[in-house]
């Protein structure tokens, strides 16, 4: 949904309204009487004060937060749209995930967060302040931190002079200056408890080495945090750490025009007929490999071009919105569990040991034929599309979306990266078969890894069974950490190194959907502009509609989801799919995960609809009662050291 | 809202910089995340430049802007007075120079720059960046047919070098 700018600047339109009126009225009023009456020192430190909250308030609200630009679309040029959701990247020693941004258009950095507000991705993000009506990110928390700070100070002293100023004048309580300072006492006693304990909880925040983010979505609750530096040296940094450069206008730095450089002839020896502006070539990995379009190194291929038989896939709660990640980042500040907000799932630090990547593969897809999973509503069970940190459940058919696998050039194109690599953009063909026939096979658990695998051409099938059911075929396009921790290994040289996936260019953001973001120009750089996908196809549901389907409890769809230990059996099927062998499989301590293999699908759901229990995880319910509020996935993230 | 502009590439303008041709391929290099958020570029030899330049240069362009960029983000005593001069001034300065405001002239726009390139820290730094790339530029990867684009431009995010390359293109294979 488009917010109208007026609403947007409502809130902080008041902020600065109370600011300035009480604060006016203070040094009116009290103030003149100290002033007058005890020492000009009062009225002086108060004058600092106030400036130093004003100054603050207002680099918090116009100074860039730390926004990265979006990525200009000749960097994403990979046409193979199987590119995965995640990259995983090794921090202190710690994994952390970073997420694919469909908005804009490249892997979020860790600790980055696409803001669904401003419509921008956010290093270091914190928060988005209605109060300042602007992000709170890595340039401006200081500012943010230090009026918060400055604020609870002058708001101590003005209650403080005011009730002093209330005593000595208490038998004149009808005068006006007494009245003002009643209500001074009044507003400003009342004010004061949100704003201290937002100071507070910020202070815990500087000293921790956390972002609001990373405290609310539960990321470090294992108690390692890669990023702090220690308690002392954390605030240190986030006090008087270096003033980082914005980086919304690079001319700022390069100059507005580009430097004109001389290009000798022998570079000029550019075949025209040959090369076309459309025929550049992503490489975008450590380790030097190509894209794997099995040409090798120095081919170049054309871009993208989109197949015009791909569906627009677009979700309900794109068109709804109007931006691919906006329900991602306005859950994220009320998310309570791990893999919720898009701040945790793009660099989660997942302990090493564990392993998260499975759920990922759990789809569930409901067969045409069958009426299980059908819920009042048109609810029925979906697979969990994203990673098996946060489990998306798509509750309603809106959300299902995905692209159509039949309609891309090449619907039955085997995975490339090995495996189980996951797209960004939908599920690859076999994983997808894998599924459906696990779902054909009538609750009985699934077959083996290799059994599901060889089932073929079944995608087709899928797709009009999902749309017989009024489906949208839904791209999975999560890949499981497991896989993706083998396609790591496969391709990424060093410890270090991480392979970018291969971009996807089909699934461009429409520009328009999202709300007055920039429209690529697709022509300059040789895009069709039938490129211009939503990009749905990539999006999964989003962490508050996972939330929110959370909370519903009783929805046995709902309630299935939730035990992502559930979803981490040893079975064969997800073993073999999803297990890495650079991460011990282990998921977590608790029982049922290692008992019982788990049909990601049927069996469970019936269970917890009260029919019989094919394999039911009795700890499903275990674990739904302990945390009903809490993360999700407070049971099973836990961050190794 | 509407698009207020188009997103073009940042450096699709390539005869603004000299270039005959716009390039055969573009290679991007990666941040390395390893030690943390900090702004640092996996130093890694990328295959496609393989013949084109020398490695040892290519490292050491690398290994300078890494540098260059960890000087940026340390936290030094020149920081903390960056940070305390800021305060002291009631962030006057700051405000001057990134806020969202539109800049009354160009000339106090300029002013404030030159005031502020004197004092802001990572102002400095990645100005230093673009004065070394476009000297790196010029003495070594242009000669090459290479041609390095300040990842600023890319919002630090990833180093993009362009091949302007004799290669005779292959049949371009279709991606599906």
């Amino acid at each position: 949904m488009v917010r109208c700018k007026g609403t947007k600047v409502l809130p902080a339109f008041f902020a600065w309204a109370i600011l300035l009126i009480t604060t006016a009225l203070f040094f009116y009023f009290p103030c003149m009487w100290f002033y007058e009456n005890v020492s000009i020192l009062i009225p002086l430190c108060e004058a600092v004060v106030t400036l130093f909250v004003i100054a603050n308030f207002s680099l918090a609200t116009f100074m860039d937060a730390g926004v990265i630009p979006k990525a200009s679309p000749d960097e994403d040029k990979d046409d193979d749209f199987r590119a995965p959701l995640y990259k995983n990247v090794d921090i202190n020693g710690v994994t952390v995930r970073m997420k694919w941004c469909v908005t804009c258009q490249f892997y979020r950095p860790p600790r980055c967060s696409h803001c669904s507000v401003c419509n921008k991705c956010v290093e270091t993000f914190d928060h988005h302040c209605p109060w300042v009506n602007n992000c709170i990110g890595r340039r401006n928390y200081r500012y943010f931190f230090l009026f918060l700070i400055s604020l609870s100070l002058h708001m101590a002293a003005v209650f403080s002079f005011s009730t002093y100023f209330l005593i000595q004048h208490k038998d004149r309580l009808t005068q006006v200056p007494t009245v003002v300072s009643l209500c001074l006492v009044t507003l400003v006693g009342i004010l004061s408890v949100p704003v201290f304990g937002l100071a507070g909880f910020h202070v815990v925040l500087v000293a921790r080495g956390r972002t609001t983010n990373e405290q609310v979505t539960g990321k470090f609750r294992g108690g390692f945090n890669p990023f702090s530096r220690g308690c002392g040296a954390n605030c240190c940094y986030a006090l008087c750490g270096p003033q980082f450069a914005s980086l919304a206008q690079p001319t700022r730095y390069v100059g507005r025009k580009p430097h004109r450089y001389t290009f000798s002839s022998t570079t000029n020896n550019i075949h025209n007929s040959d090369v076309s502006p459309d025929q550049v070539k992503v490489y975008l990995n450590s380790g030097g490999h190509t894209k794997g379009n099995g040409t090798g190194p120095g081919v170049t291929y054309n871009k993208l071009q989109l197949s015009p038989s791909r569906p627009a896939a677009i979700s309900m709660m794109e068109t709804r919105n109007g931006i691919v990640d906006d329900m991602d980042d306005e859950m994220e500040l009320t998310e309570f569990y791990n893999g919720a907000g898009s701040q945790s799932v793009d660099c989660e630090a997942s302990p090493p040991s564990l392993q998260r990547g499975g759920s990922k593969s759990n789809f569930f897809v409901v067969p045409a034929n069958s009426s299980y999973g059908m819920r009042p509503g048109g609810e029925f069970g979906q697979s969990d599309m994203n990673d098996s940190s946060s489990p998306r459940r798509m509750t309603t058919v809106q959300t299902l979306r995905g692209p159509n696998v039949r309609g891309s050039p090449h619907p039955f194109r085997a995975n490339r990266g090995g495996e189980g690599q996951r797209s960004r953009s939908h599920t690859p063909d076999d994983l997808l078969n894998a599924d459906a026939a696990a779902m054909g096979m009538n609750f009985s658990r699934p077959q083996s890894i290799h059994d599901v695998q060889n089932s073929s051409n079944t995608g087709t099938n899928l797709q009009q069974r999902l749309r017989a059911i009024g489906g949208v075929p839904t791209p999975f396009a999560v890949p499981p950490r497991g896989v993706y921790a083998d396609y790591s290994r496969q391709r990424s040289a060093t410890s270090t190194g991480y392979v970018q996936e291969h971009g996807n260019n089909d699934y461009r953001v429409d520009s328009s959907i999202g709300g007055g973001s920039p429209t690529y120009d697709y022509s300059s750089s040789g895009y069709n502009s039938r490129l211009q996908q939503p990009a749905a196809q990539r999006r999964v549901n989003s962490e508050g509609e996972l939330l929110s389907s959370y909370h519903r409890g009783d929805d046995g769809v709902m309630n299935y989801s939730m035990p992502m230990t559930e979803r981490r059996s040893p079975d064969t099927y997800h073993e073999a799919l999803y297990s890495s062998p650079g991460r011990p499989g282990v998921y977590s301590p608790t029982a049922h995960v290692n008992n019982r293999p788990i049909p990601m699908n049927t069996p469970y759901r019936m269970m917890e609809n009260g029919q019989q229990d094919l394999v039911g995880p009795p700890s499903a319910k275990q674990s739904r009662s302990q945390a009903p509020t809490s993360s999700v996935y407070e049971v099973n993230y836990e961050i190794s050291v | 809202m509407a698009s207020k502009k188009k997103q073009t590439t940042p450096t699709d303008d390539f005869s603004a910089r000299g270039a005959p041709a716009p390039p055969t391929q573009k290679v991007f290099i990666q941040r390395d995340y390893s030690e943390g958020t900090q702004v640092r570029f996996q130093p890694k030899f990328p295959s496609e430049l393989e013949g084109k330049i020398e490695r040892e240069k290519f490292e050491y362009t690398l290994n300078t802007l890494n540098e260059v960029y960890a000087e940026a983000e340390k936290m030094s005593c020149s920081s903390c007075c960056e940070g305390c001069f800021a305060c002291l001034t009631a962030y006057l300065l700051y405000c001057c120079s990134d806020t969202h405001f539109e800049k009354a002239s160009s000339l106090t726009e300029m002013f404030l720059s030159s005031f502020l390139t004197l004092i802001l820290i990572c102002l400095q730094c990645l100005k230093k960046v673009a004065k070394f790339i476009i000297e790196q530029n010029e003495r070594v990867y242009v000669p090459r047919g290479l041609l390095i684009i300040d990842p600023v431009e890319r919002g630090l995010r990833v180093i993009e070098i362009c091949i302007f390359s004799d290669n005779p293109a292959s049949t371009p294979a279709r991606n599906n």
